[in-house]
């Protein structure tokens, strides 16, 4: 399930475009899972078709979904995070479960720079 | 004759539906959220108009069929396909109403991709699917029994011995099961079209109504795929009748084989249940749409 927040300062495609990523490289959305078509999700979330259209399309940019006319956009094999950091990540966030998501994140952020 | 039994029949579920209602509106029933009863009321509105304008049309398809005796009685054969096509169509064609969000509230949506198939209960499907086969298994047993009356037309049975021959129709042959057939394709399409919609429909928006969202698909699933079984089980029950009753009346005592008999009493017989079990598919398709809505109060009053 995803969720669109119109009072977020971010714009609602790069809400569902990073929503979607994260269930993909997650492993939420299975290899191969055709995602709703564009009209289905833009319905339901109640914003216009060019919004998830323009999610859909950021996302084949990135190689995380592939689209065609016969089977409408699925997800690409193989764009899951590695065990070794899917299971890292959850050591992490039970680490940092004091923490809100943005402190969390400039950890990592700072760990990162560091390396 | 015809229109006679189109007529009890339409008395029949009417009053099966107003007894089982008045049966059902006596149980206590919880509330819905405000933000849902719109869009239920909605829904509701479009299955039962959805079948009340199958009814109607059926019953001015049986009325021209038996007015226009030229017609030799091809509008009440597909009567009922086209009944319940019309029907199916104008609920496909009536648009939704979608819950209403303030601007900036929050809303959601599932990941599920949704079609025709998403929302329909699988008794209901396996039921519409045999029923489709068994007619047109029962159209093809006629038209291959069949024989051309005087007008060329295959529409009566024949039954011949070695000093005499009889006939008797009319008989659902080709002359009936090749129209029939047609207007089961379109029955088919139009059943397709009006599950499509259902499909095709906005979700609640919020995550609380995700069950409430699937209750009201599959309600309304249920009174399409109702319909268009009681429509077919009405045709089997009207092609097993008359072709049992023509059989009857054309076999020729000690000289047709007894296994005629047998058919013609399988068929008489069988079109009774047919035509029961007809009425019991449009009644619960007609509850059903009287009812969309309810089962989602129900599952939130045993949730709080």
């Amino acid at each position: 399930m995803i969720t669109v927040d119109p009072a977020s300062a971010l714009a609602p495609f790069e809400q569902i475009r990073s929503q979607l990523a994260d269930a993909i490289r997650s492993g939420a959305l299975a290899d191969g899972q055709k995602l709703p078509s564009i009209r289905q999700l833009a319905g339901d979330l109640r914003v216009a078709a060019g919004t998830v259209a323009k999610a859909y399309a950021l996302l084949e940019e990135e190689g995380l979904v592939e689209t065609s006319r016969a089977h409408g956009t699925r997800v690409r094999a193989g764009q899951e995070y590695p065990d070794a950091v899917s299971e890292a990540a959850r050591r992490f966030a039970a680490a940092a479960a004091d923490l809100t998501l943005e402190q969390a994140l400039g950890a990592v952020r700072a760990a990162w720079s560091a390396r | 004759m015809a229109g006679l039994v189109i007529l009890t029949y339409v008395l029949v579920v009417v009053i099966a539906v107003m007894v089982v209602w008045q049966v059902t509106q006596k149980r206590q029933r919880a509330e819905l959220p405000v933000r849902l009863v719109p869009a239920v009321s909605a829904a509701r509105r479009r299955a039962l108009i959805a079948v009340a304008f199958a009814v109607v049309v059926f019953v001015a398809a049986g009325l021209v069929g038996t007015s226009i005796p030229s017609l030799l009685g091809i509008p009440i054969a597909i009567a009922p396909f086209v009944a319940a096509s019309a029907g199916l169509l104008l609920y496909a064609a009536t648009p939704p109403r979608a819950v209403e969000l303030a601007a900036g509230q929050l809303r959601s949506a599932g990941l599920e991709r949704r079609s025709w198939r998403t929302a329909i209960p699988a008794r209901w499907l396996r039921g519409f699917v045999e029923t489709a086969l068994l007619f047109i298994a029962l159209v093809i047993f006629c038209g291959m029994t069949a024989a051309d009356d005087d007008l060329g037309y295959a529409r009566q049975i024949r039954f011949t011995a070695p000093e005499s021959s009889s006939a008797a129709g009319p008989y659902p042959g080709w002359f009936y099961g090749i129209p029939a057939l047609c207007a089961l394709a379109v029955l088919i399409v139009a059943t397709v079209i009006a599950l499509q919609r259902i499909g095709a429909t906005a979700a609640f928006p919020l995550p609380e109504d995700a069950e409430a969202d699937t209750q009201w698909r599959r309600a309304s699933a249920s009174v399409i795929l109702g319909l268009s079984t009681g429509a077919i089980l009405f045709a089997l029950g009207g092609f097993a009748l008359v072709a049992g009753q023509s059989m009857g009346n054309a076999i020729i005592a000690n000289a047709t084989p007894a296994v005629w008999s047998v058919i013609a009493s399988v068929l008489f017989v069988m079109s009774l249940v047919f035509l029961v079990l007809s009425v019991v598919s449009i009644t619960l398709a007609a509850l059903t749409a009287f009812t969309i809505g309810d089962r989602l109060a129900v599952v939130r009053a045993v949730v709080r």
